[in-house]
This record gives structure tokens, C-alpha cells and sequence, in this order.
């Protein structure tokens, strides 16, 4: 397939973006994102374990800068201030790669994004030359705000992080789409194969994925059906649905038929 | 600098003793070390030439800069790396 989809200054050939947390070891984490076929592969910044063996593996290691294009995000800030330090932490530990993954989550049990805190992050990152993937609610409101500040991709959650339900919101999802020139990527919520293929469906430019594939039984399997199940939605949704009907139409000629 | 750090920095340095050694706080954890260039720290931890980036009283120290800054009592670093995340 020769589909690709353009964000900030990325070409990218892949439609599934994947994350590296809750995998079992480095190893099942190189084997599943290989699997799902993805460009981009997001990460987290934390402190070094300073009593740490220098020989211990790193992500860095698996995930090379080389072959795919990392996101690092801002998961665990929750404030504007706190999310811009760790993206320019994350710049400064990937030699001036400048995409981020900006969330700033709110402290409550949907880890639902905190919009106010978001908004102000984007403005500062946008300033600081930062390309900036935004992670935010479902409102259209919200999402064309930060459009216009400049990010390069915006990415309303499909139900909450790590929750699996699946698409909760595609009016508001399709609303989005309605207004947005820059890619709509859903990213949270999808449980299974068939959530990815609902979200590309509706038309959105990717799917962005961690626990679906890390918390399946079988981590490698899932992420060569998740591969499969973004190329059949993005697929259908080019094709174009056929319209819903309320009656049956058959499918054979009525005309023709032995006496 | 941002304030938080400069307020948080002096916490520190008023409680600390001048002299040969110094206090610093690395990755929120007060340490007692000598004066040194952050490269040659970095180095006593098995550190430099690590995927690591380094926050220094709030602000950035390029992996360039490692040579030339010198740590000072008080200083607060943030010494980062990559982890899996989604």
C-alpha cells in the first residue's frame, strides 16, 4: 500500500501508532511493535535509577531512533508547567527530535485529560518549536482550539486510558472530523481489533494503541491484528460504505428463475 | 530560572555546610558530593554515555555543556531516560 498519512513534517506509512508500556520484558516489546508495523512508538521520560547496572538494557535499545519515529509523552504531569519541562527533557534525550505527546492528565479515576492545563502547554510547546500530538477530551470545542494554536495532530480519547471499552463517542468523533484539517488520531479506549476498525471507519487519520496490544494474551498476535484491522478501516472507509437500508434487497437477479 | 528552583535551591543551601563537600539534590534525593564539572559526576555514576538527558535547576544542560558546567552546592538535577509508555 503506498497510503500515507502526513503529520507536522512526518510522512508516515503506518496508520497504527503504538505505546511501549506494560509489556512483560524489552524483548516482548520489540516483537509486538515490530508486528503491529508501526512508524510511531511513543515512550515516557522518567528519572534514571541511579544505582542502576550500566548494562541493563535500555528502550532506546529496542525501539531504535533509527528506524521508527518516537513520540515521547508527558504522562504522569499534571500540569502545564511539569509537561513542558518533560518534553524538553525529551528533546534534549533524543538529540532535537522535536515531536511530542503532549497529555496533561487530571488527577481523578478517569485520568480524564485536564484541557485548561493542556491548552496552556500547547501554546508554550507551539512557541518553543515543539511539533505537538495533543491528547484531549471528545469536545469539538476543545479540539478546534487546538488547531489553531498549531498543533500537528490532534487525538481525542475513543473511551478512558487503559479502559478497553471501545469507541464511547463517535458523534463526537465524527464532529471533530467535521472541523479539523489536521489528522484526528483516536488514542485510548480501543479494547480489540474490531474498536480500531470502527474509529477508521469514521474516517479518523489513525488509531493510537498501548494496553489493547500489551494486555492481550497473546501481546505479539493482537498487534498483527491490530495492524490488519487499521488497514481494513482505513480500506472501508475509502471504499465508502454502502447506505443503510431498512428493508431486505436481495442479493440474486428476482428475474430468471426455473418454473 | 523559574523561582520554584531558585526557592528550592536555597532551602537547601541554607541548611548545608561550606566546606570541601557539598549537598546537591539529584533526582529528589539530597547527596553529599565534591566539586566537580557534571561530566566528571556523570562519569562517577556510570552515567555518561548513557541515553540520559540532564535538568538542572530548571533549565536544560545540553549534552555538549557537560564539560563546563561546574556543580554547585544547592544545585537541584533531574537526570532522565526513556522508559516504555503509551
Amino acid at each position: 500500500m503506498t497510503d500515507t498519512i502526513r503529520v507536522g513534517s512526518y510522512t508516515l506509512k503506518s496508520r497504527l501508532l503504538v505505546g511501549t508500556g506494560k509489556y512483560r520484558d524489552l524483548d516482548e516489546t520489540r516483537h509486538a511493535i515490530e508486528a503491529s508495523g508501526a512508524d510511531i512508538v511513543t515512550m515516557a521520560v522518567r528519572r534514571t535509577n541511579l544505582g542502576q547496572n550500566p548494562k541493563e538494557p535500555n528502550l532506546l535499545d529496542v525501539i531504535s531512533p533509527d528506524r521508527y519515529t518516537l513520540l515521547p509523552n508527558t504522562a504522569g504531569c499534571n500540569t502545564a508547567d511539569d509537561a513542558v519541562r518533560t518534553c524538553r527533557l525529551a528533546r534534549e534525550l533524543l538529540d532535537g527530535h522535536n515531536l511530542v505527546k503532549l497529555e496533561v492528565i487530571s488527577k481523578s479515576r478517569t485520568l480524564y485529560p485536564d484541557v485548561v492545563e493542556t491548552l496552556s502547554a500547547a501554546r508554550t510547546l507551539v512557541d518553543d518549536d515543539f511539533e505537538v500530538m495533543v491528547y484531549t477530551s471528545d469536545d469539538p470545542l476543545i479540539a478546534i482550539e487546538l488547531e489553531a494554536i498549531g498543533c500537528v495532530a490532534v487525538m481525542p480519547l475513543g473511551a478512558p486510558i487503559g479502559s478497553g471499552l471501545g469507541l464511547q463517542n463517535p458523534y463526537n468523533i465524527r464532529e471533530i472530523l467535521d472541523h479539523l484539517k489536521v489528522p484526528v488520531i483516536v488514542d485510548a479506549g480501543v479494547g480489540t481489533a474490531s474498536d480500531a476498525t470502527v474509529a477508521m471507519e469514521l474516517g479518523c487519520e489513525g488509531v493510537l494503541m498501548n494496553t489493547a496490544i500489551a494486555e492481550a494474551k497473546d501481546p505479539i498476535k493482537m498487534a498483527h491484528a491490530m495492524r490488519l484491522a487499521i488497514e481494513s478501516g482505513r480500506l472501508a472507509f475509502e471504499a465508502g460504505r454502502m447506505p443503510r437500508k431498512r428493508y431486505a434487497d436481495a442479493s440474486s437477479p428476482e428475474t430468471g428463475l426455473i418454473e | 530560572m523559574d523561582e520554584r528552583f531558585s526557592s528550592k535551591r536555597a532551602a537547601l543551601a541554607a541548611f548545608f555546610i561550606q566546606g570541601m563537600n557539598m549537598k546537591i539534590s539529584v533526582n529528589g534525593e539530597v547527596e553529599q558530593t565534591e566539586p566537580q564539572s557534571l561530566e566528571s559526576y556523570l562519569f562517577n555514576k556510570s552515567l555518561l554515555g548513557r541515553r540520559i538527558a540532564v535538568e538542572r535547576n530548571g533549565d536544560i544542560v545540553p549534552k555538549s555543556q557537560f564539560p563546563d558546567v561546574m556543580l554547585e552546592n544547592g544545585d537541584v538535577l533531574e537526570i532522565v531516560h526513556a522508559i516504555g509508555g503509551g
